[in-house]
């Protein structure tokens, strides 16, 4: 049994495709709302979704994508929190900026409808190297974001672009 | 209180129990020996508790944890991984109230750490399936008499 991918075109780095989940425990118009971040295989990259349950994990929505259909390279480890406000925050590894489609660079997305529409912010303009992890089967597990307040999300995940070794690095979006 | 699973950097180890650590306001940051212990026992990777209560009424706390069960329940933790379990203690006591393990409809599987989320009287866990294991699921946990359509058990 496999039980996890491996990320493609590097030397099969293991990316978990453990689902994220969020809800809304505010008082706004989309309380009450459950979303899950995931990942799939189009057949030819990692495409991060979002689905949302509006009663209490019944029933589910459609994926929503939270990248651009002109993203066509892979994006994986996304990681998904709600703000006290209800805002959907969304983080994660994207090598759409990479022609070879190795490298790859941190990005985020809020919601602020619900999860019906994921702006894309680039959180990271300096590129990232699986192969740099210093292990030949992992750069890690885990990618991860919270909220701090309302107006601030944090986003933490594995960077490479010092070209040597990954490292623990944070960033995010503050909102005003 | 603070609810910890110690784990262990090599896989195959003892399995240990959930603890429950008083917390004071001044002092070393985390009191020894532990106020309280699940007797059921985890293997790696240890479970990530989450703490629900029925909104501020005393004594209603419930201690949540996500077992990656190892077949056979192994004391050495050696074997491969099964389906996951939910567990649920009284949060003063960690008396086990409830494990999924019994459960004919057996769930996903877990990966890593993760953390179950609790809202509104339901439970909900990020899982695996598929042929391969590696396909995203969510499953939900409550009282069967919420559910329309009814409970798998």
């Amino acid at each position: 049994m496999k039980s996890y991918w491996q990320l493609p075109r590097t030397k099969g780095d293991r990316v978990y495709n453990y689902p994220v989940i969020g809800v809304d425990n505010s008082d706004g118009a989309h309380s009450g709302n459950l979303y899950v971040v995931m990942y799939t295989w189009t057949g030819t990259h990692l495409q991060v979704q979002v689905i949302r349950s509006t009663d209490g994990g019944n029933t589910w929505s459609q994926p929503v994508l939270v990248t651009p259909p002109s993203d066509t390279h892979d994006q994986f480890f996304p990681a998904l929190s709600v703000s006290p406000t209800g805002l959907v925050g969304v983080s994660w590894l994207d090598r759409r900026n990479d022609p070879a489609n190795i490298d790859y660079q941190a990005f985020a997305a809020i919601s602020t409808d619900g999860g019906l529409t994921f702006p894309n912010t680039q959180l990271t303009k300096a590129f990232s190297n699986p192969n740099q992890s210093g292990d030949p089967n992992w750069m890690g597990d885990y990618t991860g974001n919270t909220w701090a307040g309302e107006n601030e999300f944090i986003a933490a995940w594995m960077d490479s672009s010092n070209g040597t070794d990954m490292q623990e690095v944070i960033g995010g979006i503050r909102l005003h | 209180m603070l609810y910890y699973s110690a784990t262990d950097a090599n896989i195959n180890v003892q399995p240990l129990p959930i603890n429950a650590y008083q917390l004071g306001t001044s002092g070393r940051p985390i009191p020894s020996p532990p106020t309280a212990s699940t007797a059921a026992l985890f293997c790696n990777y240890a479970p990530t508790p989450a703490v629900s209560s029925n909104g501020t009424i005393a004594g209603s706390g419930i201690v949540w944890g996500i077992e990656n069960p190892k077949s056979g329940n192994p004391a050495n933790c050696k074997g491969v991984y099964v389906p996951a379990a939910l567990h649920a203690f009284n949060a003063t006591t960690l008396q086990q109230l409830y494990t999924s393990g019994a459960l004919t409809t057996k769930i996903g599987f877990v990966k890593g750490f993760p953390t179950p989320t609790i809202f509104q009287g339901q439970v909900y866990m990020g899982t695996t399936a598929g042929p391969d294991n590696n396909l995203p699921a969510v499953d939900v946990f409550g009282l069967c008499s919420t559910v329309p359509t009814g409970c798998l058990q």
